[in-house]
């Protein structure tokens, strides 16, 4: 097993996704981690389909949006002992085959934050020319603010060291969370490194980002991080 | 003494009462009743001195008192909004950590049984 021993969790926020939820987590557990759901009050059955594929389940008791799903994987993965904690979206855009390659730059000490990118070298995953373009003004700006390049900013693809665990533990963006997470982590010291992977189009359900909410949330995403580049910490 | 100022001054001192009453029937939290109660003694002390308003206005240059009084009136409200949405802001930040803990305890609860 290429974990080396430490405890793993694999975090899934999850929100109405029934359908694809229950592969995720199989193909997640031949990996042999924690496969933790966090069901963000779906009113489908989410939670129950994501318990009989083998997963832990946390059903929050009301709907808290990506960010706050997110972050109670990361305050369980904190309280818990879990020395890594992976980001795995529900929707089977992100292939568990490609889960060691994020796992690698933490287990040799290279990074604290290791991102899954489709973009940082030439892979299969197309996207519509309005979604690029958001992408790009994101990366532009996320570099800026960081002074570390990085290409797949909304990436939710991503393995966390003990040390990210406890600071997204204690703080997390609850809008805009993935672009967000980055600028944080940078913040405070954080090595965040970007490795390619392969990644699907969604398979089931629905993405929560349209193309036509694209624009729109890339211009929020924007307006946050200038907010938020305003405080100290 | 003008019939709009003794209006003005009953209206003022309703409002106060209002302001008593819901503290008292615990609806508003003494923290908050107190910007309330300034506010309501402001409105007396201009409704019941109305030369004073007459006075800053012309030492302001505004021509019209009364627009003088619209205008605090207005900067007023807008700070008591942007203090209302600081609050909010800090109550949902609590309501979300509130949400995890107990998804955290259900799923220990769970496990124990």
């Amino acid at each position: 097993m290429f974990t080396q021993d430490r405890k793993v969790v694999v975090i899934i926020p999850a929100y109405n996704e029934q359908d694809s939820i229950g592969l995720v987590i199989k193909q997640v557990l031949q990996y042999h981690c924690t496969v933790l759901v966090i069901d963000d009050g779906s009113s489908d059955q989410t939670g129950s389909a994501a318990a009989k594929a083998g997963a832990e389940v946390i059903s929050l008791p009301q709907n808290l949006g990506i960010g706050g799903a997110v972050q109670t994987g990361y305050l369980f993965a904190f309280r818990h002992g879990y020395d890594i904690a992976v980001q795995v979206d529900a929707d089977g855009q992100h292939k568990p085959r490609e889960l060691h390659k994020i796992l690698q730059p933490l287990l040799d000490g290279e990074a604290d934050l290791a991102l899954g990118s489709r973009y940082i070298a030439k892979t299969s995953f197309k996207s519509s020319f309005s979604r690029r373009t958001g992408m790009i003004l994101l990366s532009l700006l996320v570099t800026m603010l960081t002074g570390q390049r990085i290409y797949d900013t909304t990436s939710g693809f991503r393995a966390a060291n003990r040390k990210v665990i406890e600071l997204f533990a204690h703080e997390y963006s609850t809008d805009y969370p993935e672009v967000d997470a980055l600028v944080l982590a940078r913040k405070n010291g954080m090595r965040i490194k970007e490795v390619s992977v392969e990644m699907d189009q969604r398979c089931a359900g629905e993405s929560s980002i349209t193309p036509f909410r694209s624009a729109y949330y890339v211009t929020k995403v924007i307006l946050a991080l200038l907010v938020r580049s305003l405080r100290s910490v | 003494m003008k019939e709009i100022f003794l209006l003005c001054l009953i209206l003022s001192i309703g409002f106060i009462l209002v302001v008593a009453g819901l503290v008292h029937k615990k609806l508003l939290r003494e923290q908050h009743a107190i910007l309330w109660l300034i506010f309501g003694a402001g409105m007396i002390v201009l409704s019941t001195n109305s030369m004073w308003l007459d006075r800053i206005a012309s030492l302001l240059e505004v021509q019209y008192p009364p627009a003088l009084l619209f205008f605090i009136g207005i900067m007023v409200c807008l700070v008591l909004i942007l203090y209302l949405t600081v609050l909010v802001s800090k109550l949902s930040g609590r309501v979300v950590r509130l949400t995890q803990e107990v998804g955290i305890l259900k799923y220990e609860e769970d496990k124990r049984e």
